[in-house]
């Protein structure tokens, strides 16, 4: 992940940074603010840049959204526990636009 | 009583100052024409700064964005989004996020946007499904 791409997530989160486990790398997004309908949710979050748990990419919350997304599972990543709804088929790319791609779920 | 040249004194020195106000009237008269074109030349100034304001008005206020973190210069106004999208050069089958105080803003194609200096975008796929 570049130093470019990092910066772009961190006008959405500033406290993004990069991690990685097992050889993929993962944008950790702490209080990430997520719009939820005509309302805002705010979850931590974890990014995976690559392909992860047979998905093409994940995104990660520290709790599910109610009402929102599919087929929710748990999953421990860097040591903590997370949910993800089944959202699939975003590709690896920039992060910023992965985060945004990933976040129509939760309209 | 003669001078040099054999003529009366007085009705030379008369003659003297008849010349001499001859020269001073024509004298006058040139500064009161430079006066006017002075004059003139002033109010064609004034009337070009004016016009030079006023057009300025009309210019197009052109401001910084970022796209996908290009930069970018747009005119500062409300546009709507499908066609903000073509002159950004974000394809059509794209979707558009506005970032608004550290919040992806989607867009609608078909709503509006208005755009101000400083403003970001991200665009992105709309591959994502649930299953």
């Amino acid at each position: 992940m570049t130093a470019e791409d990092l910066a772009e997530v961190q006008a959405v989160c500033a406290g993004a940074r990069a991690m990685s486990e097992g050889g993929v790398e993962f944008v950790f997004l702490p209080a990430l603010k997520i719009p939820v309908g005509a309302g805002e949710e705010v979850r931590d979050a974890l990014l995976s840049l690559a392909a992860h748990t047979g998905y093409t990419s994940r995104l990660y919350l520290s709790a599910p959204i109610p009402t929102k997304g599919q087929n929710w599972t748990v999953h421990t990543v860097l040591g903590r526990t997370w949910h993800t709804p089944s959202f699939n088929n975003i590709l690896p790319g920039r992060a910023a636009a992965m985060l945004a791609d990933h976040l129509r779920v939760y309209r | 009583m003669t001078d040099d040249d054999g003529g009366n004194p007085l009705d030379k020195a008369e003659r003297d100052l008849r010349d001499a106000e001859q020269k001073l009237n024509k004298g006058l008269a040139d500064l009161g024409r430079a006066e006017s074109e002075i004059a003139e030349a002033n109010l064609e100034i004034e009337k070009a700064e004016e016009e030079v304001e006023e057009a300025k008005h009309h210019e197009p206020k052109l401001v910084e964005i970022t796209v996908d973190r290009i930069e970018k210069k747009v005119e500062a106004r409300t546009y709507n989004v499908a066609a903000f999208k073509t002159l950004v050069g974000v394809a059509a089958d794209r979707e558009l996020d506005q970032i608004v105080n550290g919040t992806f803003v989607p867009l609608d194609d078909a709503g509006t946007v208005k755009v101000e200096k400083h403003d970001a975008f991200v665009s992105h796929a709309r591959t994502g499904g649930s299953s």
